[in-house]
């Protein structure tokens, strides 16, 4: 991942981000995601897949749905990345690309995608490194990031404040994560 | 009351509302267990509000010397054990015995209180200056009976279960805090029996007992306070973990032939939670880097580690210490 100051984030990134008018006080991830589901007018559908561990998550638009694949077999705050990532593309309105043998031609059909075409996260190359979008869509996740953590909530990110679900009530309860 | 103890204990109570309508506003958490928690605090403040001898006569005053003051302090804090006592014990299941008797011990304890209180008021009985030995030492029993049979396993428990770091800070914070009233129950007990058999003069005895009673304050202004507020403690772990991360993903990044912006995340010392976030974002890129050293596996003595940390499900804090642990150097 390259990662770049906030200065250098672009205009373009910054305006999306505010014309979501989303309450990053209150980030959750799948929130996050159906929020940017109704702000586009089409779902967005999480699909964990065993990926091979070069290949982090993928985006394939379909006729009624955009499907977010990531990778199951990664820990969860990469996986959360990963998605951030795929959602970037969506709101940026990225160019696709062809995927070739990303994803079984059987489950492409089955979710009725005409064409296999995407975005693809995987481990960077230089390739992916100079491709204006991916960059784009690293800043984009630095700026969720940065708002998030300004708004206190790195845990949501990371899924911790406590680890132990029959606390986290109390501790929320008592303001300790802010 | 002196100056210095009235000036503390306003800024506690200041420090109360402030945190208190924080919570309030921010409406996090089940709104019953919000009101529920902030109760206890309130509790705990009504407490410290009434703390010390010269407080005691002072405040008493006002109702014509009856033991208010004493009796104040006794219900709050049984009601406070109870209450914290209420929303933990289901988090550690506790015995059904213990939870009975727990029970029993607070429907006894507050009557006990109420008829001899009341008593004081009916007969118009002033009681001397060691009743109030009593009074904390029969407190103080009843406290530590829920120590030692809820609070305490309840706490080690979930520090042994904890990963968050501030959190695991919190509940090692709880642990002393319930070890030091412990303490100060068998001062209370001595002063008791001191100041009943006429042993020596109890004065003698403060400077010895004090102190305990002064870390319990500390601890429970330590405790009142967000996780942020203490994060400062952990600066040093943090800040070690950062620059060990760094000069991991540096290596990961020269296994794999990848060029990395260093500059990038360098932490310039802003803040905790650019240091946090830059924790985070290290962490990612090494992630992201780690299938490309695949083709040099064999060379790299560290590399099955870092493989298996790259699908591992593991919590963030576990993910990162973890990756702090591998030996790449």
């Amino acid at each position: 991942m390259s990662v770049k100051p906030s200065q250098t984030i672009s205009s373009e990134i910054a305006q999306v981000i505010e014309d979501l008018e989303y309450d990053f006080h209150k980030f959750e991830l799948l929130d996050f995601v159906d929020h940017i589901a109704n702000y586009r007018r089409k779902p967005i559908l999480l699909v964990p897949f065993p990926f091979q561990s070069h290949i982090f998550g993928v985006w394939v638009p379909a006729l009624n749905h955009n499907y977010v694949f990531f990778n199951e077999r990664v820990p969860y705050v990469h996986r959360v990345h990963t998605i951030l990532h795929e959602l970037a593309h969506i709101l940026l309105d990225h160019p696709r690309h062809r995927l070739e043998d990303v994803l079984p031609p059987e489950l492409l059909e089955a979710l009725r995608v005409e064409e296999s075409e995407g975005r693809l996260r995987c481990a960077p190359t230089e390739t992916s490194r100079l491709d204006y979008a991916e960059q784009e869509s690293e800043d984009f996740v630095l700026v969720v990031q940065r708002s998030v953590v300004k708004a206190n909530l790195l845990i949501e990110l990371t899924q911790e404040s406590t680890s132990i679900a029959g606390l986290k009530p109390i501790t929320d309860s008592m303001g300790y994560n802010s | 009351m002196s100056t210095g103890k009235l000036i503390l204990i306003l800024a506690l109570w200041l420090m109360y509302v402030v945190l208190f309508l924080r919570a309030m506003l921010q409406k996090r958490g089940p709104e019953h267990l919000r009101l529920r928690v902030w109760t206890q605090f309130f509790l705990s403040c009504l407490a410290f509000t009434f703390t010390g001898q010269d407080t005691e006569i002072w405040a008493d005053a006002f109702f014509d010397h009856l033991p208010v003051s004493i009796y104040v302090k006794f219900f709050c804090m049984i009601q406070i054990a109870h209450l914290y006592h209420g929303m933990t014990y289901t988090i550690m299941p506790l015995s059904q015995a213990r939870v009975n008797a727990l029970r029993h011990l607070h429907r006894t304890a507050i009557l006990v209180g109420l008829v001899s209180f009341l008593a004081f008021i009916l007969f118009d009985y002033r009681p001397d200056l060691s009743f109030r030995y009593e009074v904390n030492a029969a407190r103080d029993v009843v406290l530590a009976l829920y120590i030692i049979l809820s609070l305490l396993p309840t706490t080690l428990f979930l520090r042994r279960n904890e990963r968050v770091e501030t959190m695991r800070l919190k509940h090692g914070l709880s642990i002393l805090f319930c070890i030091t009233y412990l303490i100060i129950t068998g001062t209370s007990l001595i002063s008791l029996l001191v100041v009943r058999l006429n042993l020596m003069d109890i004065e003698l005895l403060l400077p010895w007992f004090l102190p305990f009673t002064y870390v319990l304050y500390a601890l429970f202004l330590l405790l009142l306070l967000p996780h942020r507020w203490i994060v400062v403690l952990l600066i040093p772990g943090r800040l070690w973990t950062y620059r060990r991360l760094r000069r991991l993903q540096r290596t990961v990044a020269h296994f794999a032939h990848i060029q990395i912006d260093d500059m990038s995340t360098r932490w310039r010392g802003s803040s905790l939670f650019e240091l946090e976030l830059l924790i985070y974002q290290v962490t990612i890129s090494i992630l992201d880097h780690i299938p490309l050293m695949e083709n040099r596996s064999q060379e790299i003595a560290f590399y099955p580690a870092l493989a298996q940390l790259a699908q591992a499900d593991l919590t963030y804090p576990a993910l990162v210490k973890a990756l702090v642990a591998v030996r790449f150097d």
